[in-house]
């Protein structure tokens, strides 16, 4: 159904005006903020590093990014925790 | 006369800059008005041939900036319309020979006296821009709906505002209707939340601007044209009339799209 909903929306996943978007909204992100991708890395290892000091979290569902909301510009870190069970499993 | 200042500036270049000045130009006199454009772009003037007035130049921008010429002497007027202007920019120095305060200050002598002053920007965020935006009270951004240009005009707004310049507004030109239905160019609703601003018009690719352009008379002229069309609603929108904006996002043949999917009977 949603191939059905794409192709009359001319709007398919594999759209490349879908794909020139998406890149737009992360370079313009960049660009705006004049972060480079590289140094969101490091605070993304650091901010794990902190956190894991007091908080168990697994470092590869962390998330951190930029984004836009009109043209201000946010910092958004999504830090899972780990499910209760686990958790108390690891203890 | 107080005379509005625009500045058509992208950034990139090769979008339409200088196509989208001398329309702009030529549909705001059709409706009467008395419009001065500037050719800002020191060293690679074009805007003379765009509006096929390269033959008559004496003077140039350059020379009434250095007081070789008065303001009056370079200002070329136009062989079809009474009331359209041209100063030309001078084709061999560089972007240095003015600075943005020579521009405030030729502006205050035009706002004197015409509607609409018309800058046509240089490529580029340097000095070049610089001039071009010192006098503008509002800036006409030209992007074409591919990743770089749209880059760009970020770039440009981004730096409008730091210059207390205004956001401006957007104006997509080169939409190829098809394409966008397709899937396979940005939509003007997709431009239009990434870069967040005011949209002035939009220009579809139409070869009529080529086949204007090498004769030297803009598609405005040609009211058979869709680009001219557009670039006279943008004049009228200028104006301060409620013109709508036409759809290039083939959003109007959803029920064709339709029609051949089901003939299709709905496989791939």
């Amino acid at each position: 159904m949603s191939g059905l909903w794409d192709r009359l929306t001319g709007h398919g996943e594999r759209s490349s005006a879908r794909t020139a978007k998406d890149r737009l909204i992360v370079v313009l992100s960049h660009d705006r903020s004049e972060i480079e991708p590289g140094i969101l890395e490091k605070i993304k290892d650091e901010i794990i590093r902190v956190i894991s000091e007091h908080i168990d979290v697994d470092p590869s569902t962390v998330q951190i990014r930029l984004f836009s909301e009109g043209r201000e510009q946010h910092l958004r870190a999504d830090v899972p925790l780990r499910p209760p069970s686990r958790r108390r499993r690891t203890f | 006369m107080t005379a509005k200042v625009l500045t058509v500036t992208s950034g990139k270049g090769g979008v339409g800059k200088t196509t989208a000045t001398a329309n702009i130009g030529v549909a705001l006199a059709l409706l009467g008005q008395k419009v001065v454009c500037i050719d800002s772009d020191i060293g690679l003037r074009n805007l003379d041939v765009v509006m096929g007035l390269e033959n008559r130049i004496v003077y140039d921008l350059v020379d009434v900036v250095e007081g070789r010429a008065r303001l009056r002497q370079s200002m070329i007027k136009d062989k079809r319309l009474p009331e359209l202007y041209l100063i030309p920019a001078a084709q061999t120095r560089d972007k240095t020979a003015i600075s943005p305060s020579d521009m405030v200050r030729i502006c205050d002598e035009l706002r004197e006296e015409t509607d609409w002053v018309l800058i046509d920007s240089p490529a580029g965020i340097e000095r070049g821009f610089r001039n071009a935006i010192a006098a503008s009270d509002t800036a006409i951004i030209v992007t074409n709906p591919e990743v770089s240009a749209v880059r760009d005009a970020d770039r440009i707004i981004g730096l409008l505002e730091a210059e207390e310049k205004g956001p401006g507004k957007l104006i997509i030109n080169r939409i190829k209707p098809e394409l966008v239905e397709r899937g396979d160019m940005l939509a003007t609703a997709d431009i239009l939340e990434i870069l967040a601003v005011d949209l002035l018009g939009l220009v579809p690719e139409d070869e009529s601007v080529l086949i204007s352009t090498n004769r030297g008379n803009p598609a405005a002229l040609d009211s058979k044209s869709k680009a001219g069309q557009a670039y006279r609603d943008i004049a009228g929108r200028l104006m301060g009339e409620p013109i709508p904006f036409p759809s290039l996002d083939g959003t109007d043949n959803l029920r064709k799209r339709l029609a051949r999917l089901m003939h299709r009977g709905g496989g791939s």
